[in-house]
């Protein structure tokens, strides 16, 4: 079925077409838009496309070592940019486990989020740095903290008529890092992902253990009430296994072809704390964040 | 691994030479029925039922034939009403409408066509067709199928007349079993009496897809001339002529199937699929048709069976087999498509290859409201290799015997008689077992379970896990009786032609064919042209499946270029003015065999029989094999088939013990090849069908709900890919010649997927202990299964996990 | 339901196209129905296979998931534009030495893949390879003999100084 493909040259602009054609959709990379019409999902007739907005896709530093990132950046583009590499070197080791290269090529950041698949893998790492998304609507501008975006099953915070513009992550405390996909077969969806960040004092105890997992829920998860148990206390197997049992208890999979409620929730529980003990290693061996020195490869 | 004749030697067979198809291929210039373009084609789009089961009360296409660019809409209804058609096909039962009439049997039935001047408008056309069904009862598994009183999924049944074969099939009256093999030797209630120990399991092997990166396409038009043309991506141009010409009432002559390269078959594309639509939709609008399938409709249109196997095994203190009894139920969909075949063959086999003097066999092929289940790369082997290979297994590990030495003292040998009383041939079955187990290192470290592992660390994620290492054989029949013919000719500058039937579908037959070819005339391999199938030129051929084109094909070829040598020889031996015995070809030249200079180039003898430049010498042969029928009560016969082919695997896998993830680390694969012609691509087939192989042991699955497949995308289904592959997979070859195959050769495109999955299960089980008797292998299935066996053991390795340190 | 159409500047190896398009195009079907390129082929439709695989500004893209608009003004390159007056690819020499093909109907992906992946990173390890390559799939399974191709191919750019 056709539809006609508007491209604006601003922001104002795009959102301002969304308001004359309130069924219109906005296209960015366009990847989970084209595969969704060929599953027979009638698009609308009008797409908005981001692509000619000059300026969108840039990544540059925030204040204090944190990072802005377009939200038209593609995922490659952000996954190889120097600055993310050095600075929030989980993300770029979670979004090399999204789908393809070419996929990565063509699919955004910002459209990565608005899509709101439970089973993507970025969602996570975003979670435990903490990031913000800033959107656009007719009535304005405003940041979302991304711990509020994820609503439901393709369900976010967003507003009809709003664009997602950038992502912002905050500068994060000296921290190792980590993201582990867990998937049936090598080119699988996840059947859980898991994303740690754990900061530690100078006697290696903890001060701040984050963590998120993705497509255990209808949304993804930051795990809350870690730090509660966490912080003060050595890493050990024990504290990473009571970390995993409270994260097991916030998660509510539903069973699919990867995994029945059972399994993803036991899955949820072993990758968990796979993911704190492999966070908190790199955390020892050298820590990355505001002011540290450079990640170990 | 076994080096078979790479040297550099004058030789075209037994040497790797480089694939014919090279320069085509890396070019993308290579040319498939999906870029086919005929001037002034349409586009056709298929309506499918969303019903499993359902009568259909009034189909309404009145907006359809009217929307913008549409052509032709053809439904069941219109196919009754068209004088001179039979609108039913398949190549065992004529089972399948070419638009469903009447009844729908499965969600993805094809129930009206639309041809129109695009793509789109055909797919837009095919939605405005208005359908109003009564739903009826479905049978969607076995289970449902054989119940008593269950739906039937087809009222009547009409057998196909195509094959030798098949032609006394059979069907159930009033059930929904379409053929019911049966093989009874000796007595086996007795000898289960007298059995030491019996064992009794069942074994399950889910439905898989083919999924050529190539889906089915077909063109079809017709000339002024009245001829059909069929250019169409299909594994048996022969049998698609025969089926098109009974269909449509046409002379073999009017109509010619074509089929380019093939990207990909796998058994999919054999028999009729799409052809007979495309040539309908052509007929009506007398202008040239395209239908090509969707990936999503290719999940739906044909799958390997899903199989449950009963196995029954009476075995004596010391060890040896006295009594196997089998049940194998093959659920076929709603349509048999080749299925009473696999059934049949499968069945025979279902054994094994051991020697067991009572063997009883019951192999049922069952409708149920399903997409239909056909050919996959083994045939139905490999499902029931699953069954007998991991309970073999389990018995070895109960005796408390090694698993290789008790196959090995088992294992038939050359001259013993198979289940079906059929004395063995050129079998290398323990070749190929001593030749896996070597390859692992079967016997060294843990060759049995090893010692709980302690915690291993990659990149500070910790993992406990467990390795084992396990083997399996398996044995596959070539088909018989079955037919190839060929020409060759041999061109005056001493370049030759082969007319084949053989569809190069990535195998290399066209290399092969080339090398045998060039061995024979003394001609160069990148000299020889093959042609590819077109039934209006290249002769009979059964089918390119079945492992069977080395062996069939090869020798209709050699024989035809031998008839080419001899009609060249004779030319020459008058003007050497020497006996024809005595000469030989070889680089373009014929020669004295012992006065190697004294000879004619190949130019030079044309020159001698013709007064013209560019003429030809042409053979032709037609090889066939012969069988005797299996008995319809006791499934004996002193020849089934005049090849064996077997394999054999091994696995050393690594299982997760928190995650139940089955890892393998090194896997090696054996298979007979007889003399390997080119013994890369022999390589290539044996390590291609071992990765599909493993993909289908650990993860490939179609998932199905209320008849409905819910996992039929390349999003959704899994495929193994690069990163699924072992770390180290060794294809090895085992050179057993076959005394009639050419060179010596057999065939290898499937031997080396009948053994796989049992290999890993068995290595899973020396791993954990535990048994899996239903594949895939998924991650949760082995997790469950071992805290279902062993809930103490599994609870104090959790408490340990947990522990410090 | 007709898409809108719009004109649109395209250079296709080398070559500047201006073509007619519908808004709802996809560049794979461009390339085949408009242009005859027919070596960039479908396999899945859902950017899985890498069957149609086209370098896009020399950066990997599934043409099956890429508006033909949104190539408008960009440069693509497919495998018809690799071969150089009548001269195979070192790329393309590698894979028929290391026969990393058979029905090849992936291959085209393959070696527009390998062409990125060596302009990315001359000399990929091993890992590199089987992470760039991770989702392209070949139902043959011709794994092993590709990865001999990538490096095949990695040694003769080397030697030709690229």
């Amino acid at each position: 079925m056709g539809f006609d493909l508007l491209e604006p040259r601003t922001v104002a602009e795009a959102v301002e077409l969304h308001a004359r054609d309130g069924n219109a959709v906005f296209l960015a990379g366009g990847t989970a838009l084209l595969i969704l019409q060929r599953q027979g999902l009638p698009l609308p007739r009008r797409l908005i496309s981001l692509r000619g907005i000059p300026g969108l896709d840039e990544i540059t530093a925030g204040p204090g070592g944190g990072l802005r990132i377009g939200a038209l950046a593609t995922l490659r583009q952000v996954e190889r940019h120097p600055l993310v590499v050095r600075r929030v070197p989980l993300l770029a080791e979670a979004l090399r486990q999204v789908a393809n290269v070419r996929v990565r090529h063509t699919a955004t950041l910002g459209g990565n989020l608005a899509h709101g698949d439970y089973r993507l893998d970025p969602p996570a790492p975003l979670l435990v740095l903490g990031a913000q998304v800033r959107a656009v609507g007719i009535g304005g501008e405003r940041e979302i903290a991304l711990a509020a975006f994820f609503r439901g099953l393709f369900e976010t915070a967003l507003q009809p008529g709003e664009v997602v513009t950038e992502l912002a992550i905050p500068p994060t405390p000296p921290s190792g890092g980590t993201y582990l996909k867990y998937a049936l077969s090598s080119n699988d969806w996840p059947c859980v992902g898991a994303a740690a960040l754990v900061a530690l004092d100078d006697h290696g105890r903890c001060r701040e253990v984050r963590l998120a997992l993705t497509a255990v829920a209808a949304a993804p998860v930051l795990v809350r009430g870690l730090d509660e148990l966490a912080r003060g206390e050595p890493v050990s197997d024990r504290l990473a296994a009571r970390l995993a049992d409270i994260a097991a208890a916030q998660v509510e999979p539903v069973g699919d072809q990867r995994g029945s409620e059972w399994y993803k929730r036991e899955m949820a529980r072993v990758f968990a704390r796979r993911a704190l003990l492999a966070a908190a290693r790199r955390a020892e061996a050298g820590p990355v964040g505001d002011g540290t020195k450079e990640p170990v490869a | 691994m076994t080096r078979t004749g790479e040297g550099r030697d004058a030789r075209a067979v037994g040497r790797s030479v480089p694939r014919v198809d090279g320069a085509e291929k890396v070019t993308g210039r290579a040319a498939y029925v999906t870029d086919c373009v005929v001037p002034g084609m349409l586009h056709a789009a298929l309506l499918r039922s969303p019903l499993p089961h359902a009568r259909i009360r009034r189909i309404d296409a009145g907006r359809a034939a009217t929307h913008p660019g549409v052509s032709a809409v053809v439904t069941g209804a219109d196919l009754v009403q068209m004088p001179g058609l039979d609108p039913y096909f398949g190549p065992a039962f004529q089972d399948q409408a070419i638009l469903a009439i009447d009844k729908v049997r499965f969600v993805g039935d094809p129930v009206a066509a639309v041809a129109a001047a695009t793509r789109e408008a055909a797919r837009e056309a095919a939605q405005l067709i208005e359908v109003e069904y009564e739903e009826l009862s479905a049978v969607l598994d076995v289970q449902a199928a054989l119940r008593a009183g269950a739906p039937l999924v087809h009222e009547r049944l009409r057998p196909s007349q195509a094959f030798a074969d098949l032609m006394g099939i059979e069907a159930e009256r009033q059930t929904n079993v379409c053929y019911h093999f049966k093989l009874r030797r000796g007595d086996v209630e007795r000898a289960f009496a007298e059995a030491a120990h019996v064992f009794e399991d069942t074994y399950t092997s889910p439905a898989a897809q083919h999924a050529p990166l190539e889906p089915h396409v077909t063109v079809a038009w017709v000339t002024e001339g009245g001829l059909l043309h069929v250019t169409s991506s299909t594994q048996s141009p022969s049998y698609v002529r025969l089926s098109l010409a009974r269909i449509f009432g046409l002379p073999l002559s009017k109509v010619r199937v074509t089929v380019p390269y093939l990207g990909g078959g796998y058994g999919a594309k054999t028999y009729d699929k799409l052809e007979p639509v495309t040539a309908l939709l052509a007929l009506r609008t007398r202008r040239p048709v395209k239908l090509q399938l969707t990936r999503e409709e290719e999940f739906v249109t044909i799958h390997k069976h899903a199989v449950t196997t009963r196995i029954r095994t009476g075995v004596a203190a010391d060890g040896r087999l006295l009594a196997r009894e089998v049940a194998v139920y093959w659920d076929s969909g709603a349509y048999a498509d080749i299925a009473p075949r696999v059934v049949h063959k499968s069945g025979y086999t279902a054994a094994g290859p051991y020697a067991i003097p009572n063997v009883k066999i019951d192999s049922y092929c069952v409708y149920t409201n399903r997409p239909p289940a056909g050919a996959f790369r083994g045939f139905g082997v490999p499902q029931v290799v699953w069954a007998y290979e991991s309970q073999t297994d389990a018995i070895a590990t109960r005796l408390g015997l090694d698993p290789v030495a008790y196959r090995r003292a088992h294992l038939l040998r050359e001259g013993d008689l198979f289940a079906t009383g059929t004395p063995m041939r050129s079998l290398a079955v323990i070749e190929c077992l001593d030749a896996v187990a070597r390859e692992i290192e079967w016997g060294s470290g843990l060759a049995g379970s090893s010692p709980p592992a302690p915690e291993v660390r990659e990149a500070g994620v910790p993992r406990r896990v467990l390795r084992g290492k396990g083997v399996a054989v398996g044995i596959k029949a070539a088909l018989a009786p079955s037919i190839s013919g060929a020409t060759v000719m041999l061109n005056a500058d001493g370049s030759a032609s082969v007319l084949s039937s053989t569809v190069e579908m990535g195998q290399g037959s066209d290399t092969l064919l080339a090398q045998i070819v060039a061995e024979a005339l003394g001609v160069r391999v990148p000299d020889v042209q093959v042609v590819h199938p077109d039934t209006a030129v290249t002769p009979y051929d059964t089918i390119t499946a079945a492992t069977r084109s080395t062996f069939h094909m090869g020798n209709a070829v050699l024989q035809a270029a031998a008839r080419v040598r001899e009609q060249l020889f004779a030319i020459a031996s008058d003007r050497l003015e020497v006996d024809p015995d005595l000469l030989r070809a070889r680089d373009g030249r014929v020669f004295v065999a012992e006065a190697e200079d004294r000879g004619l180039t190949i130019p030079e003898v044309f020159g001698a029989a013709f007064q013209a430049a560019g003429t030809t010498l042409v053979g032709e042969a037609v090889y066939q094999t012969s069988a005797i029928p299996t008995d319809h009560e006791t499934g004996q016969s002193e020849r089934v088939t005049v090849m064996w082919f077997v394999g054999a695997s091994a696995a050393e896998v690594e299982v997760d013990l928190e995650t139940g993830q089955v890892r393998v680390l090194r896997f090696a694969t054996a298979a007979d090849v007889g003399r390997p012609i080119n013994p890369h691509h022999c390589r290539q087939q044996i390590l291609g069908s071992a990765v599909t192989s493993i993909g289908q042991t650990l993860f490939e699955c179609l998932h199905f709900e209320g008849g409905q497949l819910t996992n039929g995308s390349f999003l959704d289904y899994m495929i193994a890919g690069y990163r699924d592959v072992p770390p180290i997979i060794t294809p090895i070859i085992v050179e057993r010649a076959h005394p009639e195959g050419p060179y010596g050769a057999k065939g290898v495109g499937e031997t080396g997927a009948l053994s796989v999955a049992a290999a890993i299960g068995n290595a899973v089980h020396a791993a954990l202990g535990v048994r899996l008797r239903d594949l895939p292998l998924t991650p949760e299935r082995v997790l469950q299964a071992m805290r279902e066996r062993e809930p103490a053991r599994a609870a104090r390795r959790g408490q340990v996990e947990r522990g410090p340190g | 339901m007709e898409a809108m159409e719009r004109q649109i500047r395209l250079t296709v190896n080398g070559q500047e196209h201006e073509l007619t398009i519908r808004d709802n195009t996809l560049l794979l079907w461009l390339l085949r129905d408009d242009l005859k390129l027919v070596g960039t082929r479908e396999g899945c439709g859902t950017g899985v296979c890498g069957a149609c695989t086209v370098l896009l500004d020399g950066r990997p893209v599934n043409s099956c998931l890429t508006l033909a608009a949104q190539a408008a003004g960009h440069h693509v390159t497919t495998i018809e534009g690799l071969a150089t007056n009548g001269r195979l690819h070192p790329v393309q020499e590698a894979y028929i030495e290391e026969r990393g093909f058979q029905c090849a109907f992936c291959t085209s992906g393959f070696i527009m893949m390998t062409k990125a992946l060596l302009d990315e990173i001359p000399n990929p390890s091993e890992e590199e390879v089987r992470e760039y390559l991770s989702e392209n799939i070949c139902r043959c399974a011709g794994y092993p003999d590709i990865l001999r191709a990538v490096q095949n191919a990695s040694r003769k750019l080397a030697a030709r100084g690229r």
